[in-house]
């Protein structure tokens, strides 16, 4: 990106960094205990614009722009100077250039003296037309860092921290003056306060999602410009369709096939599973697997599950699906899983295999399409005990590896390039090669059962969302030289007090997401900022 | 979902009802030898040996309906009366107290210690009478017995049972909005900081290995949240610090607690579709409501003590408020259980209603003069 042009919308700068004879003396002074992290003296990637006023053009620029870093009295005088000379007319004024793409802020800062400027502020955020609170709240938050980055004033004055926040960095904490604008920062921190997702339009549901595990499955179908959600609410599973805008067209419920017996049966899981040449909607519950068309209209196969070896205590259900090839796998509750051989049309499926591999129930299956390696691991299956099993698909399923779990159980799994990646009912989220089954990486992701993952597979980006309110993001990788699996984390966002039960890429590109909450009856969207 | 779920959940919401019972004697004055008399005589029927028997048996949870006419016939098991509007708002409480207390425990097992820490509470409420106490050491015991060797995957399934049981109740209490631990829509508030769960570590730290195992890089993340390493466990033993404050009794500091039901807040859709449940399942439901209750011996009130009625609303004008205002949509008619025409009625049922009335069961009395006045009585 060449000069950035110029924008009446002034936007946040850092302080000190952009006087081109500002010494390290007084950018020294920025910071409260005088070191200025490297990262702001050369900002990422981009060279700090040459501007010669800050962000309060009326004020004067040049002279203003030191009074950022300056101390109280200091601040003052360059008021004083200011103000008298306060002869930039509307053409004479030098507008603040705009920033690079993330350095921008929300809020205008022309034509304003600090005390008018912070008052705007906090009205135009409060006139906001956004439909929803945490918008606006959102909004307001980067305009009160945008306007505490570079008021001079001392009671706003940012001593320190950098008003462009990179991948994965949090708003350090500042020296706060006031106890009320640390407890603010406070909650803004441990809310996650790194906005790099932006809320989107919510969908709206008939019913509440149940707390289940995995409960949201997105189906993306870029030719008809439509995205399929699909969310269990308890004794029905409901499709809702919806334009990329989020603009919900279409809803629809289904049912769980009812047998006599006290209550309703409650469905477990909804999946859409892609195959070769076409696709199913797949639906477990209590009694058993229904299978529909991609749209819910029509049910194609019903197998009902077989509960006669189950003990009294035991639950009888099917949890888990995937699609393998032209397979479908389905897990049960005694930790057998059922695979469906689906033909290209027609309603003529067939139960092929059941495999045995697992002790407890099913938790979760994934998979993925075979590449051209050899030994090729393309499916993994988690139950409740923390255990994985890896197999290959083929007109037989052949187990590879078993690795085992620790005690606590594994709710999801994903799998990507051969690294699997499961997340575990204490939170952990772990990285195994999947043909050896040796761990590649430990990460403390969560303080609450992780209830979904969810994978871009063109980016190779990791979705994690837990019962404790946080959704994370991952980058995974292979190190080409030794093979070692890499992780780093990419974002984090806080969906405040909601216990979240599932959570999917909305894109191939994971530049969207969306998340379900017990209790809620909506579908989050969030995308990239 | 899964087949153990009873248990907890009946034990739990009694023992939510016996402190909002036992905080309303107190706040109205009642007598204490009465109001004791009515907790013992609540708490014996809770633990009846027969009733327990039943409930550990695995089943399917029942609907809120059929639950809460296990409530109506608890409450009135002794000589406390309460009327519709007092019944509902004890009920609501008790619901949505037990919804915050599952929604909030840090790992599923946990839900035990819940159990656990009310049934403490309630044998503080009999500690002179070591009978009943006994009794409720016995039920502790089959608690042990039959949660103890539970996996967490199971507990999880179990906490998702119960979540599914109060799904769509928003109804907000005012104990919980003064303590903000609820939102005013009826939400409960999710702290993100405080410690982790036992067996959970601290959200932060990223491990890397390479393929022999050893450990190559190790890296942070900031989470977002403000976690701290859990303190230590709870105990699941009979006696023993249980360290969790969740299930502990948040009444006995003496303020008023209020309810407000907002119509907007209940989901109608899925009310609906509970109340026009199909004939089939009312009866199979009433079979296995017929064994349990089967269980439950009830003591008719001996003759010259004359029974009092509780209010749950702070003045009783505020109760008739309650009782014209009540949504409608709300089943004001629990399941009346009558030995009458309608074919789905249970014979079982019937021989239960046909027990109630000859009072010739061996009576548990609480005093010398009652069994005297019994057999003036009969003679």
């Amino acid at each position: 990106m060449g000069e950035p042009e110029q924008d009446s919308r002034t936007p946040v700068c850092m302080p000190g960094a952009h006087l081109p004879n500002c010494d390290a003396e007084q950018r020294a002074s920025a910071r409260l205990d005088g070191t200025l992290p490297e990262r702001w003296k050369e900002p990422r990637g981009k060279t700090c614009p040459e501007r010669e006023e800050c962000c309060f053009p009326e004020e004067g620029g040049g002279a203003q722009a030191e009074g950022l870093g300056g101390d109280l009295d200091k601040g003052k005088e360059q008021i004083k100077g200011v103000k008298a000379s306060k002869q930039l007319g509307a053409k004479g004024k030098k507008v603040a250039k705009k920033m690079p793409g993330e350095w921008r802020s929300r809020t205008s800062t022309e034509g304003h003296s600090c005390r008018s400027h912070w008052a705007k502020l906090r009205m135009e955020a409060m006139e906001l037309r956004s439909t929803s609170p945490s918008r606006r709240q959102a909004s307001f938050e980067a305009a009160w860092i945008s306007a505490r980055a570079h008021c001079p004033r001392s009671r706003f004055r940012q001593e320190s921290g950098p008003c462009y926040l990179g991948p994965g960095e949090m708003p350090q904490r500042q020296a706060m003056r006031s106890q009320k604008r640390r407890k603010d920062l406070r909650v803004e921190e441990s809310r996650g306060a790194l906005r790099m997702f932006r809320r989107e339009r919510s969908i709206p549901l008939r019913g509440s999602a149940a707390a289940l595990c995995n409960n949201l499955s997105v189906l993306q179908l870029p030719v008809h410009n439509l995205t399929h959600f699909g969310v269990v609410h308890g004794p029905s599973a409901q499709l809702v369709s919806a334009a990329p805008e989020g603009v919900p067209l279409a809803q629809r419920q289904l049912h769980a096939k009812e047998r006599a017996g006290v209550s309703l049966p409650l469905i477990t899981q909804v999946h859409w599973c892609v195959l070769p040449f076409r696709i199913l909607l797949v639906l477990t519950s209590h009694r058993g697997i229904q299978m529909y068309e991609s749209d819910g209209s029509v049910m194609v196969y019903w197998h009902a599950l077989n509960s006669g070896d189950a003990s009294p205590v035991q639950a009888v259900f099917a949890r888990g699906i995937a699609s393998s090839g032209h397979f479908i796998c389905v897990g049960t509750w005694s930790g057998r899983v059922l695979v469906f051989d689906v033909p290209a049309k027609g309603p003529n499926i067939v139960l092929s295999e059941e495999l045995a591999g697992h002790l407890t129930s099913v938790t979760d299956i994934a998979s993925e399409h075979a590449q051209e390696q050899d030994c090729i691991a393309d499916m993994v299956t988690a139950d409740d005990s923390g255990l994985l099993c890896v197999w290959r698909s083929g007109p037989e399923f052949k187990l590879l590896t078993r690795i085992p779990g620790f005690g606590a159980p594994c709710t999801s799994v994903q799998l990507w390039q051969g690294i699997v990646a499961a997340g575990y009912g204490n939170g952990q989220l772990r990285l195994y090669e999947a043909s050896t089954g040796t761990l590649h990486a430990q990460i403390n992701a969560h303080a609450r059962a992780i209830c979904a993952l969810d994978l871009a597979p063109m980016v190779g980006k990791l979705l994690s969302a837990a019962e404790d309110t946080f959704v994370h993001i991952w980058k995974l990788n292979r190190n080409l030289k030794n093979g070692c699996i890499e992780v780093e984390h990419c974002h984090g966002e806080c969906v405040p007090d909601t216990q979240v039960c599932g959570a999917r890429f909305c894109d191939p590109s994971g530049s969207s997401l969306a998340v379900t909450g017990y209790d809620l009856a909506e579908i989050l969207r969030f995308s990239s900022v | 979902m899964s087949m153990r779920t009873l248990p907890l959940l009946f034990l739990n919401l009694g023992g939510e009802m016996l402190y909002i019972l036992d905080q309303r004697l107190r706040a109205q004055n009642i007598p204490g030898d009465k109001a004791r008399r009515v907790l013992h005589d609540i708490i014996s029927t809770m633990f009846n040996k027969n009733f327990i028997e039943e409930l550990f048996k695995p089943q399917e949870l029942y609907s809120k309906k059929a639950l809460r006419t296990i409530y109506d016939r608890l409450a009135h098991a002794s000589i406390m009366r309460l009327n519709q509007a007092s019944m509902d708002k004890l009920y609501d409480l008790m619901t949505m107290a037990l919804k915050y207390q599952v929604l909030l425990c840090p790992r599923p097992k946990d839900v035990l210690l819940v159990t656990f820490n009310h049934l403490d509470a309630i044998k503080g409420f009999i500690r002179d009478n070591p009978a009943l106490v006994h009794l409720v050491d016995e039920t502790s015991q089959q608690l042990i017995e039959a949660y103890g060797g539970l996996s967490a995957g199971e507990f999880q399934l179990i906490r998702q049972t119960l979540l599914t049981f109060f799904q769509d109740l928003h109804i907000r209490v005012s104990i919980f909005l003064k303590d903000k631990v609820q939102n005013s829509n009826g939400r409960f508030v999710l702290p993100v900081s405080g410690p982790v769960p036992w067996e959970t570590e601290v959200p932060g730290l990223i491990r890397m290995f390479d393929h022999k195992g050893k450990e190559v890089k190790r890296t942070e993340f900031r989470h977002g949240g403000n976690y701290i390493a859990a303190l230590k466990e709870g105990s699941f033993e009979l006696y023993g610090d249980r360290v969790l404050k969740l299930g502990t009794n948040m009444y006995s500091a003496n303020r008023p607690v209020e309810t407000h039901t907002s119509g907007a807040s209940k989901n109608l859709a899925s009310q609906s579709q509970q109340s026009i449940a199909p004939n089939p399942l009312a009866k199979e439901e009433l079979n296995f409501l017929a064994k349990l209750m089967g269980g439950m011996e009830i003591r008719k009130p001996s003759g010259p003590e004359p029974g009092f009625r509780l209010n749950l609303f702070t003045t009783d004008e505020e109760e008739e408020q309650a009782a014209l205002t009540r949504p409608e949509e709300l089943p004001h008619e629990v399941v009346n259980i009558q030995a009458t025409q309608d074919q789905q009625r249970n014979q079982e049922l019937a021989r239960i209603m046909g027990e109630f009335e000859v009072t010739d069961q061996p009576r548990w009395s609480a005093s010398k003069g009652d069994d005297l006045l019994a057999m003036m009585d009969e003679l």
